[in-house]
């Protein structure tokens, strides 16, 4: 066997893996680290996975392929929009600019297949090459993942739940509910398709009917992936998949489903090229979770999922992964086989809080039970790469992270603080804003926050009310970089560096780059709220009380991530994320 | 297709679909208003000119007296019968919208007239002309929405519009309302009758500056100021007011899907 095997941790940190290594428990690691080598790879500005793992695919600057945060603005509108995907007059369209490594590759005649690839939908046919998308995959809502709960308890939950909760009133045992599904644009708006869900309980189990399929759950217990079909209007239909969670049915009903995600053959989403390789993966290794996010952190902060409940969810997303990459290494002779696996990334979004005892969410009996869940994760990744290595002993392996990882104890109101520091103004009468940046007198701001670290100035030609002359940006930048500089929580200071994307990546040819880059420091990162324009006049930090704790949304020097070779020439000049796409060109063409 | 054309045939497959489940144990109510008659047209045209089940009309005995007028002439012109519902013990006793608060008055006349009628004669399926724009309540309304033996709409707990996939809950005491005409706007109403040259009861054609947007009871009923003497003006005046209404309103919902999909990514 000859080729190239790349494989992906999102996430992983080169401090838990040096110390892990240290203890001897990552043996494949180490091994691949003395046979080849091991590093700590710089990451980019900003050390965001969107950006990042596009930067990984291109070679290029976030300048050059146009990610430049979760969440970009509309010039024209200042409207906030998800940068995982993009719509164009109602399709979707792949958001990355710029040649990837396995089209370069394919373009040299060499075979590629990449799995869960974060930033890849929809796919973008290259030749004779397969790709299944990760990271951007929405679910059947078009949403990240808005799971439903089915539960007898009244208002027990936080007003912001990100899920549909559904109170249900049984009479003799019996629940009536539905499912929803797709929006559907119809002539009169936006509306949910639904499916009826009826419900059938004991003190031990429930049955579970949806048309004419009917699953029986213990309490406590999955069901496997069901398959739903919507009636989305005009003889159109949705495809999609789900699975339940039973969680208990006395003296509460308690039922969680995951988000309905997208089928294996969706024409709506598609989200494999050819288009007949999601159905031929699901055949040969079984139904698996298609959601970008699939690990449904919204659910466990919500309090709907349990620590332990999530961490099943989480295994089985990992063991779906796990048996893709065995399936197609089962077949794989030469050319180019890439896998991301993104659950240590989101397991350690959400069990940082255990293992920093400074941390406002630290919690020393939750730790007891699940402290050891992340280093479980990089040992799972450590077996998973000695299959690898045993399976496909002749191919060359690279395995590298996109970035580190870090905690994150408190919040930064990035735009409570301009408006502080008069650079954001709120039309009269207006003293907060709900999102969206609805409130905001245009013609009174200079400056905006949008996503985890870009700031925006308000340019005239640029922004449709933009008041900032462009001759005047470069000393704006400058010192609205500097007064960022002094934002301190107590003596600490909450910024590490603020950088003029100008400096950070030379010419900027996307409209949609920020004019600055923030680099928080240590623990501090910007708030769920500022990012989507949502701000108020009020303390700019606050605690971060969420099970979301650690992150990597800081200063891209704070986050490196890491990089393996199984041969030592191939990695030795990849320095940043920027020359993984060449390093794996070079191992392709020897 | 055109946009007409579209609303037509998603209607008519509703229509279909619901006579193929229920067969004989299917009726439609016929107000004698707008929408309800647009109804009658769409079924006349999904069973090739006939009327396959009976047309109910629920007589709370305070109708304006142009109604029966048009009641009878349609009947008679399109060749269907009508059956006619009237809670006949209420208004004996002297039930009327004078004689208490409006809604009973409803309840008593016209549910409980149709609660008689459904017992009497079996039905298991009643076509409604209702519209999804018309009230704040019917937004949540679906094709088919069940109703349970009480009576009561169940507004959260109903089935989706996909009969194979809940026919197993269908049992004897309970009914389904079919709403063939849900998707039509106001307007859409209008633009069909219009289209078809469809006969309607002249109340809402404008008269010394007034007319009815809807009729029903003469109590219930207050006329809007309006010029429009004739369907082409109605459809321009309601091109002016609801569109811009509408134009409002759709921008309103798709920042809010805008928020909920921002905010899906995480704790926003
Ligand atoms: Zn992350």
């Amino acid at each position: 066997m000859t080729g190239c095997i790349f494989l992906g941790v999102d996430g992983m940190d080169p401090v838990v893996t040096e110390r892990m290594m240290g203890e001897g428990s990552l043996p494949n690691f180490e091994r691949l680290a003395q046979m080849g080598s091991y590093g700590r790879l710089a990451t980019v500005a900003p050390p965001q996975s969107p950006v990042v793992w596009a930067t990984i695919a291109t070679g290029k600057a976030p300048s050059a392929h146009g990610i430049f945060d979760f969440i970009h603005r509309d010039p024209a509108t200042y409207k906030p929009f998800l940068s995982l995907h993009r719509q164009h007059s109602g399709k979707y369209v792949n958001p990355v600019q710029g040649e990837t490594f396995w089209e370069q590759a394919a373009r040299r005649g060499e075979q590629g297949t990449l799995l869960k690839w974060p930033m890849g939908f929809p796919p973008r046919p290259f030749q004779e090459g397969k790709l299944l998308a990760g990271l951007g995959v929405p679910d059947v809502r078009g949403m990240l993942g808005s799971y439903a709960w089915y539960t007898t308890e009244k208002g027990t939950l936080a007003p912001d739940s990100k899920g549909r909760i559904v109170e249900v009133a049984p009479r003799g045992g019996k629940i009536q509910t539905d499912i929803a599904g797709p929006f559907t644009a119809s002539l009169i708006g936006r509306k949910a398709a639904t499916l009826p869900l009826f419900i059938e309980f004991d003190e031990r189990e429930a049955t579970l009917k949806i048309g004419r399929k009917a699953v029986t759950l213990q309490v406590g217990s999955w069901s496997p992936w069901i398959e739903l079909s919507f009636d989305v209007g005009f003889f159109r239909k949705v495809t999609g998949v789900c699975r339940f969670l039973l969680q208990q049915t006395a003296p509460e009903f308690r039922l969680y489903l995951t988000p309905v995600q997208v089928d294996y053959a969706s024409a709506e989403f598609p989200i494999a090229t050819p288009a007949g390789y999601a159905t031929e993966l699901s055949q040969a290794i079984g139904p698996y979770a298609t959601l970008g996010i699939s690990e449904d952190t919204n659910a466990l902060n919500d309090g709907v999922l349990s620590d332990s409940e999530f961490v099943e969810l989480c295994d089985a997303v990992m063991a779906e992964r796990e048996a893709m990459l065995m399936h197609e290494l089962a077949r794989f002779r030469n050319g180019l086989l890439g896998c991301v696996f993104d659950t240590t990334d989101r397991i350690q979004h959400m069990f940082w809080r255990l293992q920093d005892g400074s941390h406002p969410m630290y919690d020393a009996h939750a730790a007891e039970s699940f402290g050891d869940v992340i280093p479980r994760y990089y040992r799972w990744m450590d077996r998973i790469l000695g299959e690898v290595m045993e399976r496909a002993p002749g191919g060359q392996l690279l395995v590298c992270s996109d970035h580190g990882f870090t905690t994150f104890r408190r919040s930064v109101h990035v735009n409570a603080w301009l408006m502080e520091k008069g650079y954001l103004t709120l039309k009269d009468g207006v003293d907060s804003c709900s999102g969206l940046f609805e409130g905001v007198d245009w013609s009174a701001t200079s400056a905006y926050a949008v996503g985890f670290t870009s700031i925006y100035f308000n340019v005239k030609g640029r922004e449709s009310q933009g008041i900032v002359d462009p001759a005047d940006l470069p000393a704006l930048q400058r010192r609205l970089a500097a007064d960022l500089l002094t934002l301190s929580d107590g003596d600490v200071n909450c910024v590490k560096g603020c950088y003029d994307t100008g400096a950070l990546y030379g010419r900027i040819d996307a409209a949609d780059g920020p004019d600055l880059v923030i680099g928080f420091a240590d623990g501090y990162r910007t708030s769920w709220q500022s990012a989507i324009g949502a701000f108020g006049a009020g303390p700019v930090l606050e605690n971060n009380l969420k099970k979301w704790s650690g992150d990597h949304c800081c200063d891209a020097s704070l986050v490196p991530g890491v990089i393996f070779g199984s041969r030592r020439e191939s990695v030795a000049d990849v320095a940043t994320v920027l020359d993984v796409a060449r390093a794996i060109g070079g191992i392709c063409q020897t | 297709m055109d946009y007409l054309d579209a609303l037509e045939s998603k209607s008519i497959c509703v229509i279909r679909e619901a006579y193929q489940k229920f067969k004989g144990r299917t009726g439609m109510l016929w107000s004698v208003g707008k929408d309800s008659t647009t109804l009658l047209c769409l079924v006349r045209k999904a069973f090739f000119g006939k009327i396959p089940f009976p047309v109910i009309h629920i007589d709370t005995g305070y109708k304006f007296p142009e109604m029966y007028e048009f009641r009878d002439r349609l009947a008679k012109e399109w060749g269907f019968e009508v059956i006619v519902a009237r809670n006949e013990e209420q208004l004996a006793c002297g039930m009327g919208p004078d004689k208490g608060a409006k809604l009973d008055c409803c309840t008593e006349l016209k549910t409980n007239a149709l609660k008689q009628l459904i017992d009497r004669e079996g039905f298991q399926a009643i076509l409604l002309g209702i519209r999804r724009d018309e009230h704040g309540i019917r937004a949540k309304e679906r094709y088919f929405s069940p109703r349970d033996s009480q009576f009561q709409w169940d507004y959260e707990n109903q089935p989706a519009e996909l009969w194979d996939q809940y026919n197993s809950f269908l049992n004897d005491s309970e009914h389904y309302r079919v709403h063939p005409i849900l998707h039509f706007t106001e307007l859409d109403i209008w633009r069909y009758i219009r289209r078809e040259q469809l006969p309607l009861v002249d109340l809402y054609l404008s008269r010394q500056g007034h007319r009815y947007r809807s009729i029903g009871c003469v109590p219930c009923c207050s006329p809007v100021h309006s010029p429009a003497a004739s369907i082409d003006e109605i459809i321009k005046e309601l091109q002016l007011t609801t569109e811009s209404e509408r134009a409002g309103r759709a921008q309103d919902k798709e920042n809010l899907y805008t928020m909920q999909k921002l905010r899906s990514l995480g704790y926003m």
